[in-house]
């Protein structure tokens, strides 16, 4: 009795392992661990793939106490080293664990067993000390990690082996049941295709960020002769005030005011030509992607100072509204600067398809509770109603010569910050295209 | 181009809406009308031009220069092309059509194909793409003026 009082003190995990653990602790019966099972197995489907790691914790804590014995662990094989990593693990306090992330030299220390769970065999040893003549490294090495039995189950990710749970005791030499064994089985075959499904996830999670490097590409070819015209102005100026001065002070009696204010035009439009490097950067900075205060404001004038010449080459009026009073919002710089520019690109493409007025509006406001709001407004040719439930779809476009990524991009962009993003038809004419990002939690509130 | 670097005073620049930079001294003749919406650029050439001798007019857009006095001989137009109201290219063609034409340089801070196509086809005395130099520059409104003063 005393030892399932243990189990209950030991055991901090979920509310619903802890229901398991209750009811398992009231009735040790086989018929309860099915349960355990069906618990483990529904509890998988649940959990998102950042907290497989987690659960897999918490679980093999529940089976070591539920199964009355010491140890669990989880090794995964990294094939470039030809090593298993100690990737999860849980034993009774005051009993040896193997620290996570501790190598496992498969050659030296377990060379048998590694052989043995690679050609995707169980390997259960009721007593390390009964162990084949041939496996007496392993031997050695359970002894000196202090097991006296041990299961040993193939982990498979995708059908391949990919490293292996282990199950075992310290304390006493345990018989493993036929039953118990198939179980354990079942565990592991769970426990592998949550980690499959955690590496899906950081597949996805990864191809989706190259695609927004390729479109970071794409957008900069087409805004290149726009950044080299805002470029090239301040250039021009910054030469020419040079050679004025230079040519000013070659009089007899130089006018050294004008030379003074050539230099001041000098110091300005390098200032200029500056900023327009610096909003370039905010935009294609690789890999970053930290969350941190960012002001909303400042990539709208960003983003405003990127576009300007191709406004103004296709005559389009911006106006940009955002009071200074905006707070922070709670983001990645680079991620809204692309989403931003990617909305007013698309702004243009649809009012220099009508013949109206060319007017597309940045909008900035704070909206309760606690979210910033950016609205992107165009005079433009509107968005047709078959079009509106696919508008953020990828490769859905109306463009001919469109890859259909740009708004899926910014959806996804908005996604990753826990906002949303929508699509109104404007009353008028055209439409605004709108999303919400959470403001900075210290922002202090304005009332 | 050694004469070119001959003294210039320029004042300070008039606060008005047409700037006019009269040269001191011995004025090398030759009025300069510079046509540019970005005010840096403009104040720089301004001052470079003015430096090497010539008169300057300074315009931020083509309803200003063609709403100003053009003068008939011995005059040049310096013009950007990417302006507010219409092109450059195009406000030297309805100048042309008035009578009120000058040989003019053209210059734009872009190097888009459609841009360098457009430029290479207008009647103009030289195009300049920014950054641009003195030398160049100042070479082009000589030709130009030298068109002016036979016309």
């Amino acid at each position: 009795m005393n030892r399932m009082a243990n189990r209950a003190e030991e055991f901090n995990g979920t509310k619903a392992a802890a229901g398991a653990l209750a009811e398992f602790a009231r009735d040790p019966h086989v018929a309860d661990f099915e349960k355990l099972l069906s618990d483990l197995s529904a509890s998988f489907i649940r959990v998102s793939a950042e907290e497989v790691d987690a659960e897999i914790d918490r679980w093999l804590q529940l089976i070591v106490l539920a199964m009355n014995i010491d140890r669990s662990t989880v090794v995964q094989f990294e094939h470039s080293e030809r090593t298993f990593y100690v990737t999860h693990q849980w034993a009774r306090e005051g009993l040896a664990a193997p620290e996570r992330g501790r190598r496992v030299d498969d050659t030296s220390s377990y060379p048998w067993l590694a052989a043995q769970v690679l050609s995707g065999e169980v390997v259960v040893i009721p007593r390390v000390e009964d162990m084949p003549a041939e496996a007496s490294k392993d031997r050695d090495s359970f002894r000196r990690d202090g097991n006296k039995s041990n299961v040993t189950i193939p982990l498979r990710i995708a059908g391949v082996v990919v490293g292996a749970v282990l199950f075992g005791t310290l304390t006493s030499e345990k018989a493993w049941t036929q039953k118990e064994v198939q179980r354990l089985k079942l565990v592991a075959e769970i426990f592998g295709n949550a980690l499959e499904r955690k590496r899906v996830d950081a597949k996805v999670r990864r191809l989706s960020e190259e695609l927004q490097q390729v479109s970071q590409v794409v957008t900069m070819g087409e805004l290149t002769a726009s950044l080299a015209h805002e470029l090239n102005q301040p250039l021009a100026a910054i030469r020419n005030n040079s050679q004025a001065a230079l040519e000013l002070l070659t009089a007899k009696s130089p006018d050294l005011m004008e030379v003074a204010l050539a230099l001041e035009d000098i110091v300005r439009d390098n200032t200029r030509a500056a900023d327009t490097v610096r909003s370039v950067r905010a935009l294609f900075q690789r890999g970053e992607t930290k969350m941190s205060a960012v002001d909303v404001k400042e990539i709208l004038l960003d983003v405003n100072r990127i576009v300007r010449p191709d406004a103004k080459m296709k005559n389009i009026s911006m106006s940009i509204n955002a009071p200074d009073s905006l707070p922070l919002a709670r983001g990645n710089k680079t991620h809204l600067t692309q989403a931003v520019l990617n909305l007013v690109l698309n702004a243009f493409d649809s009012v220099c398809e009508t013949h109206g007025p060319r007017e597309v509006g940045l909008l900035a406001a704070r909206m309760e509770p606690g979210n910033v709001k950016v609205s992107i407004r165009d005079s433009g040719k509107g968005i047709d109603s078959k079009v509106m439930p696919h508008l953020f779809e990828p490769f859905f476009t109306t463009k001919p010569t469109g890859m259909g990524m740009g708004l899926a991009i910014v959806r996804s962009i908005v996604e990753n910050h826990g906002g949303r993003l929508w699509a109104t038809q404007n009353i008028d004419r055209g439409a605004t295209i709108e999303f919400e990002v959470p403001v900075e939690a210290d922002t202090p509130r304005t009332s | 181009m050694k004469e070119a670097r001959r003294s210039g005073r320029p004042s300070r620049m008039a606060k008005s809406k047409v700037r006019v930079k009269k040269v001191a001294g011995s004025p090398r003749p030759g009025t300069v009308l510079v046509v540019d919406d970005d005010p840096s650029v403009l104040r720089a050439m301004g001052r470079l031009i003015s430096a090497s001798g010539f008169t300057v007019k300074m315009f931020a857009k083509p309803s200003e220069l063609m709403a100003s006095e053009i003068p008939k001989s011995n005059a040049c137009m310096v013009v950007d092309i990417d302006l507010p109201e219409m092109t450059g290219i195009e406000m030297c063609e309805v100048m042309k059509t008035s009578g009120r034409g000058l040989p003019a340089i053209l210059i734009t801070g872009r190097t888009d194909n459609r841009t360098r196509l457009q430029a290479a086809q207008a009647d103009a005395v030289a195009v300049l793409f920014k950054p641009f130099d003195r030398v160049p520059l100042l070479d082009a409104i000589g030709r130009a003026l030298a068109l002016s003063t036979r016309d």
